[in-house]
């Protein structure tokens, strides 16, 4: 069966997690003062939680989203395999 | 005012001119590139889109006008608070997650060509199919009707009306419904490859001038805190309420724009797909955070502004800047060809689904059921055009003003996504139920806007309506499954 981020549910969670950390609700008036690298602490701390969701969808997508083309690619590898061919080699 | 008396120059409007001629030529090149006359050709470009195109075509189509232009606006007037639509943009690529993968092979498998086939091959009820298509209509043609009054402002605004609002409609309009009917998708996909590219250079060349290092920033933070503290203090609890729940409107509303659905469609396969979408995830970053920190250089600058008069302060902003040394005049260009470009290329992927869908889900259905691909296609051309004729007209015409319905867009939108986004990932859902969801749903959603209502027991209007429908869409189908 083809995996697709779909079937894992801890990925959903951790964009839960992540989008409301994106959202300062949890920050005090006192998070306004510019920190690195020279925004507001509140605003520092919501652009490095979109960053990780950015990083984030970037990796589901690349190890959760499988392929029609891999899997056929594979598929054949497998075939060729289990006949004692292996890749060819140069 | 004479044309050599434009803010930004005769220069500027000769650059815009050569853009201009040089998305026909684009046009008229994707037409030598065409294949046959069938609707997957024209509409999908053959389903040959590759990770490049497939990026620059999202990036072009997602990011309009708005972005370039009205951003800045509201980040003058909310100040830091407006970084909030990062991760709004954001939100659009990870409702992709779910459905796309299994939504672009069922569309390779089958065929599709817009989002009404998925629907019939999914439900294979007529009365939903043409309600979710009514209802995506008319959500879309009024996103098209504010791109071409856009275009209007923005020439009329960077010309300081040497050229007027209704020419630089007609003119601009005239361009996308030419190359558009030339060349279908493939015309669109490679002008928003151009488009993408010069909004991207837009916005960076923006940043690059506005605040181009932290300490710039710093500086521009200390400022407001000192002179409008308001701006950038921490929001309070009504505005992350609302910040989280627009995160849920545009993403699932983002997620189902019939444009965007089509992409998936066009794309030439699910690795071209994969990899557009995993830089497409980094473009919020890059784009809005430039346009929300030149809204916030724009406040240093000219403070003061009052309500929609702040939504002039890129123009303002390039203005000032041009008359600096040429480079920042060749750089205040770029920037303004790359906010034509961006209104451009979001109006051309719209017009192009209004006709597919016009096309196919009405007249393939009733009038023309048995007409063949290529009468079809060659339909959705003039429907191109006529469509085009009455949204211009709309635009030009003073007395008639839709922005009332434009801001319902979102609204209406996300009552199609639980028939596409459930309907792609949860087998149990039926078509009775998704119908009356539907039903339910665009009727709360449409009477609670239009009677001024915003929200119902403390949540947006929107999201209110899309909860009556995920009740009844999923409440009811458990209850069939059950009988």
């Amino acid at each position: 069966m083809r995996d697709e981020p779909l079937r894992h549910g801890w990925i959903w969670l951790t964009y839960v997690f992540l989008f409301n950390a994106a959202v300062p609700w949890y920050l005090p008036a006192s998070a306004a003062r510019p920190v690195w690298p020279g925004f507001p602490l509140w605003v520092t701390v919501s652009l490095a939680a979109t960053v990780a969701i950015a990083l984030f969808t970037a990796f589901v997508i690349r190890r959760y989203w499988d392929e029609d083309e891999e899997s056929s690619t594979r598929a054949q590898r497998e075939r060729s395999e289990s006949r004692g061919g292996g890749a060819p080699r140069h | 005012m004479k044309v050599s008396e434009v803010p930004l120059g005769p220069g500027a409007l000769a650059f815009i001119g050569l853009y201009l001629v040089a998305m026909l030529v684009v046009g008229y090149l994707a037409k030598r590139a065409q294949r046959d006359e069938s609707l997957g050709d024209f509409y999908l470009a053959g389903r040959s889109l590759g990770s490049v195109v497939l990026l620059l075509t999202l990036y072009a189509t997602q990011y309009s006008g708005n972005t370039v232009l009205g951003y800045p606006g509201e980040a003058y007037r909310l100040g830091f608070a407006w970084i909030m639509s990062v991760s709004f943009m954001m939100s659009i690529v990870v409702a992709y997650l779910p459905f796309a993968p299994r939504l672009q092979r069922l569309a390779r498998q089958h065929h599709f060509v817009t989002p009404g086939d998925f629907l019939d091959y999914r439900f294979r009820s007529p009365a939903l199919s043409y309600l979710a298509n009514a209802v995506l209509v008319v959500s879309i043609a009024n996103y098209l009707l504010a791109q071409f009054m856009a275009m209007g402002h923005v020439v009329a605004g960077f010309s300081g009306n040497a050229v007027p609002y209704w020419v630089g409609v007609v003119v601009l309009v005239l361009v996308i419904v030419i190359y558009e009917t030339l060349g279908g998708l493939r015309a669109v996909a490679w002008t928003d490859s151009a488009q993408g590219a010069l909004l991207f250079v837009g916005v960076v060349g923006l940043l690059f001038w506005a605040a181009p290092t932290p300490s710039h920033w710093r500086s521009l933070t200390e400022w407001i805190g000192a002179n409008d503290p308001a701006k950038t203090a921490v929001p309070d609890a009504d505005v992350t309420q609302r910040w989280l729940e627009t995160v849920v409107l545009v993403a699932f509303s983002g997620a189902v724009y019939p444009q965007a659905i089509q992409r998936i469609y066009a794309a030439k396969s699910a690795r071209s797909l994969k990899r557009s979408l995993q830089y497409m995830s980094f473009m919020p970053l890059v784009t809005i955070v430039p346009v929300v920190l030149t809204g916030l250089v724009g406040l240093r600058r000219f403070s003061g502004l009052e309500g929609v008069e702040a939504d002039q302060i890129v123009p303002m902003l390039l203005r000032d800047y041009a008359l600096q040394s040429l480079p920042s005049y060749l750089l205040a260009v770029l920037v303004l060809t790359g906010a034509v470009a961006a209104i451009m290329s979001t109006a051309d992927s719209v017009l192009l689904s209004l006709s597919s869908i016009l096309a196919k889900d009405f007249l393939g259905k009733t009038l023309l059921r048995s007409a063949p691909e290529a009468r079809l296609t060659r339909t959705g051309k003039l429907l191109s055009w006529a469509v085009t004729g009455l949204l211009a007209w709309l635009a030009i015409s003073p007395r008639i003003t839709l922005w009332g319905l434009i801001e319902l867009k979102f609204e209406l939108l996300i009552q199609v996504a639980p028939a596409i986004i459930l309907g792609v990932i949860w087998p149990r859902l039926t078509s009775q139920a998704v119908l009356a969801g539907l039903v339910v749903g665009t009727v709360v959603a449409g009477s609670l806007a239009l009677s001024g209502v915003n929200g119902v027991a403390g949540i947006q209007a929107g999201l209110f309506a899309l909860g009556l429908n995920l009740v009844l869409s999923i409440g009811l189908s458990y209850r069939k499954g059950e009988t």
